[in-house]
């Protein structure tokens, strides 16, 4: 095992802290996204619908020149961050992160908006007849009974986060130390002729993308368990 | 409590027609049943009531409150509307356990508070010992006396079924009327139930509405919509069955005939009848008799007396319903008139091996429409 001393471990490190932050980002803005999408009718309803579904079959560089004429430098977004905090957006890893939720949000707003969906709207009628307010409604009667498609979409969002490539590479570049995830290291390594560093990252990503998708699937599929509320 | 509906509600289908509901109605204490075919908007009359669907336009005042008007823009929410709702699919929380739905409604009162109410309704309803159950361990009908009591438990004014039996078989069916009958009594608010089944409807009722297509055919008590129908529609609903179409030929001082293609009966007489008018009347299956040969019939029996043959027949329990041809030469129809009979009666005549019979359509119960 001493070639694992050899390789370095930084880019498994970002791409985990970039996919977190990325994915609890994502769960935020997705969920509600998919809470309107769910429950409301209003105009430009399947605009919206098909605008947040698009980053899953446009082409991740696409996105990612997308994000960088909105967001470099001498755009508006860049300026005023770089006013604010004194910081550019672009090729830094929070530009990484800002990539990874754009990549990730259809799969959590899929999931989740079908998952609320499936919840008979009757119960939460007959919430609505017991007293109860919509909020009330929301924590006690929709999220409880929805929240295994949430989660798979969480899962899901979180290994597609994991593993952007395009995307992350137009707007955080390919900075060693500072902005290089695990797949672009992959590609580095493979490009340099280290085999060993592309073997190991490309293992553990693989690794990681099959627990999430047996994980997933699983919860996904299995009917309601009562017994978990005991 | 008096609740008075007055609403206009239209839905828009891609493919089908427009539906429209225009309902107009005056409830007060005690049950009443909207019946009607699935789709004639009495379901939606309900959720109206209750706040879950919004009407286009109208009126709904309970008491001195309003629910809804279109001109005041006021639309209570149904979290202030006070009403008890039932549906037909139980609809329990199934991640809650059964003293947990009980006590759903029940928000701003003491832990101790709460079990004293949740104790309270499962000894009413008959829960027993089922409080720790989640809903899909427990039966149909015991899941749908659970939600009757999360909706009794809040104390609301008004309760609503929608079609809150035709999931279960029929003796947990029984069972559960049997239960409301007794919430009836003991609560006394008025009650608005959902059904499509005849039976159910006149064995509850002290009113009906009747629904057709969105709007309201009639309404009244149950023997008024039952035995009087104001027309066609309400009469074939409410399983009137034998129904005519015939021509006034004699007016005396008490009594008409009326001639229709295949016989002539006498009924009592109305002021507005006239010489040569048309009229459409109609008698119950149960109000055809069997005649038993040899027997002496009362003057209310005797005069529309025919004789023909039982053609067809069904067993529906406690009765049969038979098809029965009156001798005529015109085949028209394969049958000419339903007659329900007792399952004891059509017994000792023994129906079964005499098809020929006489029957008496009985003079008070020929129905006229106005």
């Amino acid at each position: 095992m001493n070639f694992l001393k050899e390789i370095d471990w930084f880019p498994f490190w970002l791409s985990l802290k970039v996919a977190g932050i990325a994915t609890v980002i994502s769960l935020i803005c997705g969920l509600t996204i998919s809470y309107v999408l769910a429950k409301y009718d209003f105009w430009g309803k399947d605009w919206l619908d098909a605008i947040v579904t698009l980053p899953i079959v446009l082409p991740p560089t696409v996105l990612g020149y997308y994000l960088l004429v909105l967001m470099g430098r001498k755009s508006f977004i860049g300026l005023m961050v770089k006013r604010i905090f004194g910081t550019d957006l672009v090729f830094t890893w929070r530009a990484a992160v800002i990539a990874a939720c754009l990549v990730s949000i259809p799969l959590l707003i899929k999931s989740s908006r079908a998952a609320i969906e499936n919840v008979d709207v009757n119960l939460e009628k007959a919430a609505r007849t017991l007293g109860l307010s919509e909020t009330k409604i929301l924590f006690k009667v929709t999220l409880p009974l929805a929240w295994r498609g949430i989660l798979a979409g969480v899962l899901l969002a979180f290994g597609r986060a994991l593993g952007d490539f395009g995307a992350t590479l137009m707007v955080a570049g390919n900075i060693p130390g500072k902005t290089q995830t695990m797949p672009i290291a992959i590609y580095d390594a493979v490009q340099s002729g280290n085999y060993v560093m592309a073997n190991v990252l490309t293992i553990l990503v693989s690794l990681v993308a099959v627990l999430i998708m047996v994980v997933g699937t699983k919860l996904s599929k299995a009917k309601f368990s009562y017994q978990e509320f005991k | 409590m008096k609740i008075l509906i007055d609403v206009v509600k239209k839905f828009k289908n891609r493919n089908k027609s427009n539906f429209v509901l225009k309902a107009s109605l005056e409830i007060s204490e005690g049950l009443t049943v909207l019946f009607g075919h699935s789709g004639s908007g009495k379901s939606v009359t309900l959720q109206c009531i209750a706040g879950l669907i919004k009407p286009d336009s109208g009126r709904i005042t309970a008491g001195e409150r309003i629910f809804f008007d279109s001109l005041k823009k006021i639309n209570l929410p149904p979290q202030s509307r006070r009403t008890g709702y039932v549906f037909q699919e139980y609809t329990l929380f199934p991640h809650l356990t059964v003293a947990e739905n009980i006590a759903f409604g029940l928000n701003n009162l003491s832990k101790k508070d709460k079990s004293v109410k949740v104790d309270e309704m499962i000894k009413l309803m008959r829960l027993g010992d089922l409080g720790d159950n989640y809903p899909h361990q427990i039966s149909g009908g015991q899941q749908q006396r659970v939600a009757l009591a999360r909706a009794l438990v809040t104390n609301p004014e008004i309760l609503l079924l929608d079609e809150p039996f035709s999931a279960l078989d029929i003796p947990v069916r029984e069972k559960l009327i049997m239960d409301l009958l007794k919430i009836k009594d003991e609560f006394m608010f008025p009650i608005i139930l959902v059904t499509h089944n005849s039976e159910e409807a006149y064995q509850l009722a002290d009113k009906v509405a009747v629904y057709d297509n969105g709007e309201i055919l009639q309404v009244g008590t149950k023997d008024e919509v039952f035995y009087r129908p104001k027309n066609r529609s309400v009469a074939r609903f409410t399983g009137t069955k034998n129904i005519f179409k015939g021509r006034i030929v004699r007016l005396e001082n008490s009594e008409a005939e009326v001639r229709t293609d295949l016989f002539s009966v006498k009924m009592p007489l109305k002021q507005w009848f006239d010489l040569g008018k048309e009229v459409e009347f109609c008698i119950r299956p149960e109000n055809i008799m069997i005649v038993k040969p040899g027997k002496d019939l009362s003057d209310n029996l005797k005069e529309n007396v025919f004789e023909g043959e039982i053609v067809n027949e069904s067993c529906r329990g406690a009765a049969y319903y038979l098809e029965f041809k009156i001798e005529t030469k015109e085949k028209k129809f394969n049958y000419d008139l339903i007659v329900q009979v007792p399952a004891h009666v059509y017994q000792k005549l023994d129906l079964k091996n005499n098809r020929f019979a006489k029957v008496s359509l009985k003079k008070d119960a020929i129905h006229v429409f106005e």
